[in-house]
């Protein structure tokens, strides 16, 4: 595939990512439901809560402002946590650049509302594979988002008669989901560099940088090894 | 149902701060022009910053989801399939936490 053909963004393109999503659908339901209780015991009304979940949709950094929810509103610690939580999309969007610059703005700017960590890395495994329909980050993020809203609602209303995630291993999908894409991902030796240095320094820096900004540090660190893979001349897929 | 003012100004801020990271590193980049080296660069993006998610939580993590983040490793290897790598994964965490409370 040339780097001139169009990029198509189609239904099916959105259809296929949602269908992609379904193991992570079920598993932010669940965590979807699980924020929906711990809001409510933090003192937010049912509204407030649906609404944080249909607006910021980004379940790291909401569970932080509940955890930070008091009574006066401590407001910028936790605009700052935001940030820093969420941080690390910079770097996923940055990574969709030769992507999504082929379609138009207003696809890519909407698509990138639902942006999040699931979709994005299917999203980008899928890219590595050859696979171009970019609505595939739409209709990914859709479906997660549709899950997560509604079960914020239903775990406010059922409150403590939601399970333990931990008892199904719920807790540690994300990061097994992610562990398998990466041996997905694996292409060679010289993954070994950039994936080594972004794991040291990412727990390095989970230790001590205090407030959330690992994942962009160690991210970005290990991206940057990339770069002495290469060489002048090469082209790069 | 009912929304506090100073509530509702906090999560719109944090729904603009939010989206500002999700469209924001796709927006700086039209400022960098997309050499060879740049598009290096973003193509190690991916695994480096799932690597930056993973390593963090293994490492802090007991052995039991240690195996199953292992176990799922070897089933995407061996089935390519992502459903089947985390119910393999997920699925002997969950047995594994029963048999070693």
């Amino acid at each position: 595939m040339s780097p001139r053909d169009p990029i198509p963004f189609t239904l099916d393109g959105a259809l296929y990512g949602a269908r992609k999503m379904i193991p992570l659908v079920l598993s932010s339901i669940v965590f979807g439901a699980v924020y929906g209780v711990l809001a409510r015991d933090a003192g937010l009304s049912l509204a407030e809560t649906v609404l944080m979940s249909a607006t910021v949709f980004a379940g790291a950094s909401q569970l932080i402002a509940i955890q930070l929810w008091a009574a006066p509103l401590p407001v910028l610690p936790i605009l700052i946590a935001t940030l820093a939580v969420n941080s690390r999309m910079l770097l996923m969007g940055a990574s969709m650049r030769p992507w999504f610059t082929r379609i138009s703005t207003k696809q890519a700017y909407g698509s990138f509302f639902f942006l999040t960590d699931g979709n994005w890395a299917m999203a980008m495994k899928e890219y590595f594979n050859g696979y171009r329909d970019a609505a595939f980050l739409l209709g990914s993020g859709l479906a997660l988002y549709v899950g997560w809203v509604a079960s914020a609602a239903i775990g406010y209303g059922m409150g403590s008669m939601v399970g333990d995630p931990r008892v199904y291993g719920l807790d540690v999908l994300l990061p097994i989901f992610f562990g398998a894409l990466l041996a997905a991902m694996w292409k060679g030796k010289g993954d070994l560099l950039p994936w080594g240095v972004a794991a040291g320094t990412a727990i390095l820096a989970s230790y001590l940088v205090p407030g959330h900004w690992y994942i962009l540090i160690g991210g970005f660190v290990g991206s940057l090894t990339g770069l002495l893979r290469y060489k002048e001349g090469d082209h790069v897929n | 149902m009912s929304i506090d003012s100073v509530a509702l100004y906090t999560i719109l801020a944090m729904t603009a701060i939010t989206y500002a990271t999700r469209a924001g590193g796709f927006w700086l980049m039209r400022f960098v022009p997309l050499s060879g080296r740049v598009e290096a660069w973003l193509k190690s993006i991916p695994g480096a910053v799932i690597a930056a998610v993973v390593a963090p939580a293994v490492f802090a993590s007991g052995w039991i989801e240690a195996l199953g983040l292992l176990l799922a490793v070897i089933a995407i290897r061996v089935t390519r399939q992502e459903l089947v790598a985390i119910i393999v994964g997920i699925g002997s965490v969950a047995l594994l936490r029963q048999v070693f409370p």
